[in-house]
């Protein structure tokens, strides 16, 4: 929800990254209401059209395999995806195992650092607190 | 653990909130592509229903009245729709005058005083700053 840059993608780029959230979304086959509201969330930063957000809705449904959403995407598109995705897998509380193995599936395919995922991890773990230090701040104001 | 209070809210409380976040975003006159990628990701997180969407992308060219809007909703929707006005506020890399006037007036409706607002503006600046990290931590700087 923050400065970013997905939007800034090409369209077909854009797409791209959406079908890969979309897969992330299935790895563990439960979608929770945490992990469909951060999709939802990253459909509407990517700007996507409504028809092209009824075909990535769709591929909730029925994913395409891992190889298929990353073959062409660009280095950008994927970096973005990998953060994006990691956000999306801990919504729900935790990272299985399932969709760690995953993530540095989509980290050896472009060549990033071994530890980023650990990065990103404790990221998104700083994001968290981010977040419930907001609900705090308006938790206060009640108080 | 991620889950917004917005997913909870009631259908009208959806549409007031989105309907604030459409005012802020449009209270300088421009709209940038920052401002629809984030009341955009804010209407998803909230899981409003696309034909809801359609009717907020309508307002952007002509906002609502915010009393009209901020009369009808209740405390706890105010208070979430002020951090949130705050967030699109600021995507843009600079809160304007008129935006900080809006800003002003929802915290006021919503029963926020000076030292909480000065908390929240500190807040979204430490996720502003949290959220760049994430580029560094790609390899994209």
């Amino acid at each position: 929800m923050l400065p970013d840059t997905v939007h800034k993608l090409p369209r077909e780029e854009r797409f791209a990254y959406a079908r890969l959230l979309a897969f992330m979304a299935r790895v563990d086959n439960e979608l929770t209401v945490d992990e469909m509201a951060m999709f939802e969330q990253r459909l509407g930063t990517a700007l996507l059209s409504p028809s092209q957000r009824k075909v990535i809705r769709s591929a909730l449904k029925t994913p395409p395999s891992l190889e298929e959403c990353l073959e062409g995407m660009g280095e950008e598109t994927g970096r973005l995806a990998l953060r994006d995705a990691t956000l999306m897998a801990a919504a729900d509380g935790e990272v299985d195992d399932d969709e760690k193995e995953v993530l540095q599936q989509i980290i050896e395919h472009f060549g990033m650092a071994p530890d980023s995922m650990e990065r990103l991890l404790k990221w998104t773990a700083q994001g968290y607190v981010w977040m419930q230090k907001g609900y705090d701040i308006l938790n206060d104001i009640s108080e | 653990m991620y889950l917004d209070l917005t997913v909870d809210f009631a259908q009208e409380d959806v549409t007031g909130y989105a309907e604030l976040m459409v005012i802020v975003a449009s209270a300088d006159g421009t709209l940038v592509k920052e401002e629809l990628a984030i009341i955009e990701a804010l209407m998803g997180r909230c899981m409003m229903h696309p034909e809801m969407r359609v009717n907020i992308r309508n307002m952007l060219e002509s906002p609502p009245s915010m009393d009209l809007v901020v009369a009808k909703l209740n405390p706890v929707v105010l208070k979430i729709a002020l951090r949130d006005a705050m967030l699109v506020a600021a995507v843009d890399g600079e809160y304007d005058d008129s935006e900080i006037k809006v800003i002003k007036a929802l915290a006021k409706a919503a029963g926020v005083r000076k030292k909480e607002l000065s908390a929240l503006f500190e807040w979204v600046k430490s996720g502003w700053e949290w959220h760049n990290e994430s580029f560094q931590h790609l390899g994209l700087l």
